[in-house]
């Protein structure tokens, strides 16, 4: 059975009865079956449940409402988000054999909207990496080349999209954890703005920095999927009250163009640091943006370098007392001990991988009496003007463009024993998460050398529509070229 | 700056057991990933750092409602160890 590639079609064919979402389900399990032996993007599939659902679904009346917008599309979901009753990991072993007891509001909202979640995926251990290495599990082969990393720390979701294995799939991107591995594997990843998809559900890294969002292969599905999971959520504390956009207003507006508007450039994201094949593939994307009307403007944002020590401090810190709570009492296998602080001490020596154990370490650094002035309130102010660089810049322009990765790809090991060389990976990325501004990463190569390249479109916070409409610009005019 | 002594006493604070030789790679690491982190303090002698912070927008709040959680024994049996409808730990008083 064959089924369209795209969530849009999928959805649509199942509404209108000419799929059934029981043989999009098959042909599922037979695409993931197919790419998982080269891939490995999954820590858990879960075929009954996926076939339950999709049998539930097809006794949904076709009356107009009652099937939703992802009505019978396949989703894999990142293995830090709670879909109730399945296993979570966070590809750390301290989570072995936990089951989240509750759904994410992301999960809801989807099921709501008539998906089918067929999986969890593979990922950095609690998000931490760039590589998908840290992962306690297994390692996640990019589908363009297998001696690739596919990037991190979504890089099990962003490989199974890139694999065909599924149309859609759930990230969460805390300082480019989306848009870095959806560059490398040659997809559509968006960052929401902070705030704007509620966080409930979402296993905590860096609270001030989190986010959930889609990878896709197509605009248009990352578009669906961020319309169906945002708007305001009263279990988030720190969700946006803003509505989300009408997904069919959005997919019309998506199809509008760019004409006029003014895209800044800032020579930052295409200079030192910046390997030359990105550097052409990025002028290319930047060219058909200028040939669809966009006016391209050179910008400066003089913190874009200081947005590394300012992200890793603080993200650290968060990380620290959010971790916190991994003692081996709630979740998890603990260790033995003769007294309960020895108990809490093994658990973690035992439960945490060494990437983790570091950023614990750096951030309770930073935080500890007698050097938290010079690192996590200097990292503070720090984050300030990295964000005052990008509200001066959107002054003068609408969107700003780059490049999302330093480089075209990451060889698997490269940088694993260089912890400082993985965190400059982010380098791109950090400042519009620092910033809580909206921020897709759109496959506009592929390189001399045949890599995925992505550009990153970085809005105005709130503006998700005018980034989706410029990544729709590209793909479309990529397409056409 | 980055000793072992303070690498240890972190460890201590982070609840984290480590071996002598993991504290010896972790204080390279740290120092390391530091001294590149030191590029911010370039920036405190700049006259920015006297501009005022940006504004922040306060986070909406909603009423402080107590609810009942459907969920609780799912919970418990995530623990390692629960009785009574308590998480269960060692004795931790005399």
């Amino acid at each position: 059975m064959r089924i369209p590639d795209t969530a849009v079609e999928i959805a649509r064919r199942c509404r209108e009865g000419s799929l059934c979402p029981l043989d999009v389900v098959e042909e599922t399990f037979a695409r993931i079956e197919a790419a998982e032996p080269s891939v490995e993007a999954f820590l858990h599939v879960d075929r009954e449940g996926a076939r339950r659902r999709a049998k539930a679904l097809i006794h949904q009346g076709p009356r107009s409402g009652e099937r939703g917008l992802l009505y019978g599309v396949p989703l894999a979901v990142k293995d830090n988000i709670c879909v109730e009753g399945s296993p979570l990991s966070c590809g750390s072993r301290i989570l072995e054999g936990y089951v989240a007891p509750y759904q994410a509001t992301v999960i809801e909202k989807i099921l709501n909207a008539g998906a089918i979640v067929v999986g969890k995926t593979n990922m950095d251990e609690f998000a931490m990496g760039s590589s998908t290495e840290s992962s306690a599990y297994k390692n996640t082969l990019n589908p363009r080349g297998s001696d690739l990393s596919p990037g991190g720390s979504s890089g099990g979701s962003a490989a199974a999209v890139a694999a065909g294995a599924v149309p859609l799939a759930l990230g969460s991107d805390t300082g480019g954890s989306i848009r870095q591995p959806a560059a490398l594997c040659g997809v559509v990843g968006l960052k929401p703005t902070y705030g704007a998809v509620s966080r409930y559900g979402l296993v905590a890294f860096a609270s001030s920095l989190d986010q959930i969002g889609p990878l896709a292969a197509t605009v248009s599905d990352s578009a669906l999927l961020f319309a169906v999971i945002a708007g305001p959520d009263q279990r988030d504390s720190t969700s946006r009250p803003d509505e989300g956009p009408d997904s069919e207003d959005l997919l019309a507006a998506l199809e509008e163009g760019i004409e006029g508007l003014r895209i800044g450039v800032p020579a930052q994201y295409l200079s030192s640091g910046v390997q030359g094949e990105v550097v052409c593939c990025i002028e290319q994307g930047l060219r058909f943006l200028q040939s669809r009307g966009a006016l391209l403007v050179e910008i400066d944002l003089p913190h874009t370098a200081h947005a590394i020590p300012a992200y890793y401090l603080i993200a650290t810190s968060e990380a620290s007392s959010n971790l916190a709570r991994y003692d081996g009492v709630r979740y998890g296998p603990r260790a033995d001990a003769a007294d309960l602080r020895g108990a809490y001490r093994a658990t973690r020596r035992r439960g945490f991988g060494r990437e983790v154990i570091r950023r614990i370490m750096l951030g309770t650094f930073a935080l500890s009496a007698g050097y938290a002035d010079d690192y996590y309130l200097e990292a503070l102010e720090v984050r300030d003007l990295v964000a005052r660089d990008f509200a001066e810049a959107f002054e003068e322009v609408d969107l700003i463009a780059g490049a999302t990765t330093p480089a075209a790809r990451i060889g698997l090991g490269e940088k694993t024993g260089d912890p400082l060389s993985m965190y400059l990976c982010d380098a791109l990325t950090t400042p519009a998460s620092l910033a809580g501004l909206p921020a897709l990463s759109v496959p506009c190569g592929p390189s001399e050398n045949g890599s995925p390249v992505g550009l990153q479109i970085v809005g105005r916070a709130g503006d998700e529509v005018r980034v989706l409409q410029a990544a729709r610009t590209v793909e479309r005019t990529r397409a056409s070229s | 700056m980055i000793r072992r002594d303070l690498i240890k006493q972190i460890a201590e604070l982070a609840h984290l057991e480590l071996t002598e030789e993991e504290i010896g790679s972790y204080t390279n690491d740290l120092r390391q990933i530091l001294d590149y982190f030191r590029i911010i303090e370039e920036l405190a002698t700049e006259p920015t750092k006297a501009h005022p912070p940006a504004e922040e927008s306060a986070p909406p709040l909603r009423e402080d409602v107590a609810c009942s959680f459907p969920g609780l024994a799912a919970l418990l049996a995530n623990a390692p160890r629960n009785r009574d409808g308590f998480f269960a730990v060692k004795k931790v008083i005399e």
